[in-house]
């Protein structure tokens, strides 16, 4: 039945595809064939027959005489006009005026008169319209276009453009409801958000561990190199301090001291290396003096860090006022005192608490006064 | 009389007007001082006000106006004094003042500014004048006061307080919020406290505490050379805990001990006990230094 059916359809586009020929005259046996098979076919070819036959029989008139003759002239007006030396100039006077190089246009400006004005028009133009003044619209007219684009929305920022400037005082945990609403609807801005969201919970989690001592004493050397402590006077005073007692970010050279300090403090007694040589930086006899005795394992680091320090203030010291210098001398000896009573009261009774706190307040110490000294430098 | 010749006058009066109109603004800018420049900024009524110096005197005192009045005075040309007010415009929140050299090279003798500074009452304070002596008065916000060399003094401060100097001595006068006062080798000295927590520190400088313990106050004072004294009124009442490694202690106050010399901390002279109903907690420590407590007269 699919197969009939498909046979029909075929013949019938057979003979669509050859009934114009057999209607101008060519001998079709498919056509002739198909016709009397196929009702739609025949009835159509019957049609198109009888049409054929009509037009056939339709008068024969002819447009009048004036008709062709206008025709016939506009033609000629066109092909003429095409090929004038004017509409030449016409069609590459853009392409010279922009800079193309083209020899047609200057040599038909000499001939040709109004081309020639045409042409002086052009280069007017641009050298009037350069000296025209630069007036200003009316503060009217600005304000009714800035109204105007307002209403169509042109100085509205987009929702991701204002994600990302309010991104950072969200993070910082100012309230911006259009950041948690805009990550909910934008697919890039919200993996974003979750992605540094992750990353600071991820840091929050990861374990504090402080660099070396090694890495902080280059960190402070690089930093000096750098001058990064030429600061103002009052700024490396308030630095150290901000460290101790204000919740202010501390300098990161002051600060590099007093980290190590703390993290001295904290580590368990017997788990930092001893060694020989720890006061060997210091120079001054006062501190030399300190070396004498060697301080308990536990504080072997501590009293390492404060005589870095200590190498740091002796390298820098000649940079300093004399009056500042001399109080901050004054302040190391007394502490150097101190420290030296400490150890020798060690020395004799090593299980004097009393005497250990104090040495550790001692070093301490010295080591905020060392900080700031380095800070202020004398300036 | 009514037609009596003055002319005789006129030329002694002409010279009085010169005089007067040469004399009466030199006066002026004497009164305001070599130098002086006067400042008003209006701000909230709690702004934050920092000042960095570098040399000279320093007194900031509290006022019941939302305003500073700055008055400075620079001992040369080549001292400039740098202000930021933050916002630009309106009410100033904030207030920088800082105090830099033109010429690096300029002598020390001509390198300070004084400042005298009427702030808000509840203006927090942050004051750096490493070389140059620093007074504040009648606060009730916050404030860091801090110097190298200088002394401090600080009376009426109801706020917290952060008291620093390397070398300066220390006085706080009537505090009544809390109280954290260190130097190397300055002495300290507190006057009739009323806080309920003061913490001060010295190396080789004495601490002097005159005044009473407020119920469920806590002081805790530590020098290492330098000798701490407490003079307290007969009813006082606190905890005592007093420990000296070389020095004495010395109470002449009645007290109930609870453990005297030798501690198990090592060989130290100390005094635990309480006096009166022991309302306070006092921790006095001195490592070489003697502790005295005594009434005060």
């Amino acid at each position: 039945m699919e197969e009939a059916r498909y046979k029909t359809m075929a013949a019938c586009q057979r003979f669509s595809a050859e009934l114009e020929a057999h209607l101008d005259g060519e001998t079709s046996v498919f056509i002739e064939a198909h016709a009397p098979e196929c009702a739609p076919c025949n009835a159509l070819l019957a049609d198109l027959q009888m049409i054929r036959q009509a037009a056939r029989e339709l008068p024969q008139e002819e447009p009048s005489p004036a008709v062709w003759a206008n025709l016939r002239q506009m033609l000629a007006a066109e092909r003429s006009e095409a090929a004038s030396p004017c509409a030449q100039f016409s069609a590459e006077l853009q392409d010279y005026l922009e800079g193309e190089t083209r020899p047609f246009i200057a040599s038909h400006a000499e001939k040709c008169a109004s081309c020639n004005n045409l042409l002086a028009d052009m280069h007017a133009i641009p050298v009037a319209a350069r000296d025209l003044p630069q007036e200003e619209p009316s503060p009217a007219v600005w304000a009714s276009l800035r109204s105007e684009l307002e209403s169509m929305g042109a100085f509205e920022l987009s929702p991701c453009v204002q994600f990302s400037e309010g991104l950072e005082a969200y993070l910082e945990g100012e309230a911006r409801p259009l950041i948690a609403a805009h990550a909910q609807e934008c697919g890039p801005c919200g993996a974003l958000l979750a992605d540094l969201e992750s990353i600071r919970a991820a840091a929050r989690d990861l374990p504090q561990e402080e660099p070396s001592r090694v890495v902080w004493a280059n960190v402070r050397a690089q930093l000096e190199a750098e001058g990064a402590f030429a600061g103002t006077p009052t700024a490396g005073w308030r630095q150290l301090l901000s460290w101790r007692f204000a919740p202010q970010p501390a300098p990161l050279g002051a600060l590099a001291g007093i980290v190590v300090l703390a993290v001295v403090l904290s580590l368990p007694s017997g788990t930092l290396q001893s060694g020989g040589g720890t006061q060997q930086a210091i120079s001054s006899a006062e501190v030399s003096q300190v070396a004498e005795l060697a301080p308990p394992p536990e504080d072997v680091s501590l009293a390492h860090v404060v005589s870095d320090l200590e190498s740091n203030f002796k390298a820098n010291e000649a940079s300093m006022t004399p009056e500042l210098k001399a109080t901050y001398e004054k302040s190391l000896v007394s502490l150097n005192g101190s420290i030296r009573e400490c150890l020798d009261s060690l020395h004799h009774e090593p299980g004097n608490t009393l005497a250990h706190d104090y040495l550790l307040t001692a070093y301490t110490r010295k080591a905020e006064v060392l900080s700031s000294a380095l800070e202020f430098e004398g300036r | 009389m009514k037609n009596r010749n003055f002319a005789w006058l006129q030329p002694s009066r002409q010279m009085g007007r010169l005089l007067a109109a040469i004399l009466l603004p030199a006066g002026l800018m004497l009164a305001a001082g070599p130098g002086s420049i006067e400042k008003t900024f209006d701000t909230t009524r709690e702004p934050r006000i920092s000042l960095n110096n570098l040399k000279g005197h320093v007194l900031v005192r509290g006022w019941d106006k939302a305003e500073v009045h700055l008055v400075y005075t620079v001992s040369s040309p080549r001292v400039e004094v740098d202000s930021e007010v933050l916002p630009n415009t309106g009410a100033a929140d904030m207030i920088r003042l800082e105090t830099h050299l033109l010429d690096p090279s300029l002598p020390l003798d001509v390198q300070s500014t004084d400042y005298t500074m009427d702030v808000p009452l509840g203006a927090s304070l942050e004051i750096r004048n490493p070389q140059g002596k620093i007074l504040v008065q009648g606060m009730q916000a916050d404030a860091t006061v801090q110097s190298v060399g200088a002394s401090i003094s600080v009376s009426d401060y109801t706020g917290h307080l952060l008291v620093h100097s390397v070398a300066g001595d220390i006085e706080v006068i009537r505090p009544t919020g809390s109280v954290e006062a260190y130097s190397i080798t300055g002495n300290l000295h507190f006057v009739s406290p009323s806080t309920t927590r003061l913490h001060g520190s010295t190396t080789s400088g004495n601490i002097l505490f005159e005044g009473d313990f407020m119920d469920r106050g806590d002081y805790i004072l530590s020098a290492y050379s330098g000798d701490l004294t407490i003079l307290c009124p007969p009813t006082a009442s606190f905890e005592l805990s007093a420990k000296t490694l070389k020095g004495k202690v010395i109470n002449t106050l009645p007290m109930t001990h609870r453990r005297e010399s030798a501690s198990p901390r090592g060989s130290s002279n100390s005094l635990l006990g309480t006096h009166n109903a022991a309302r306070a907690n006092v921790e006095l420590t001195s490592f070489s230094g003697s502790i005295r407590i005594r009434p005060q007269d």
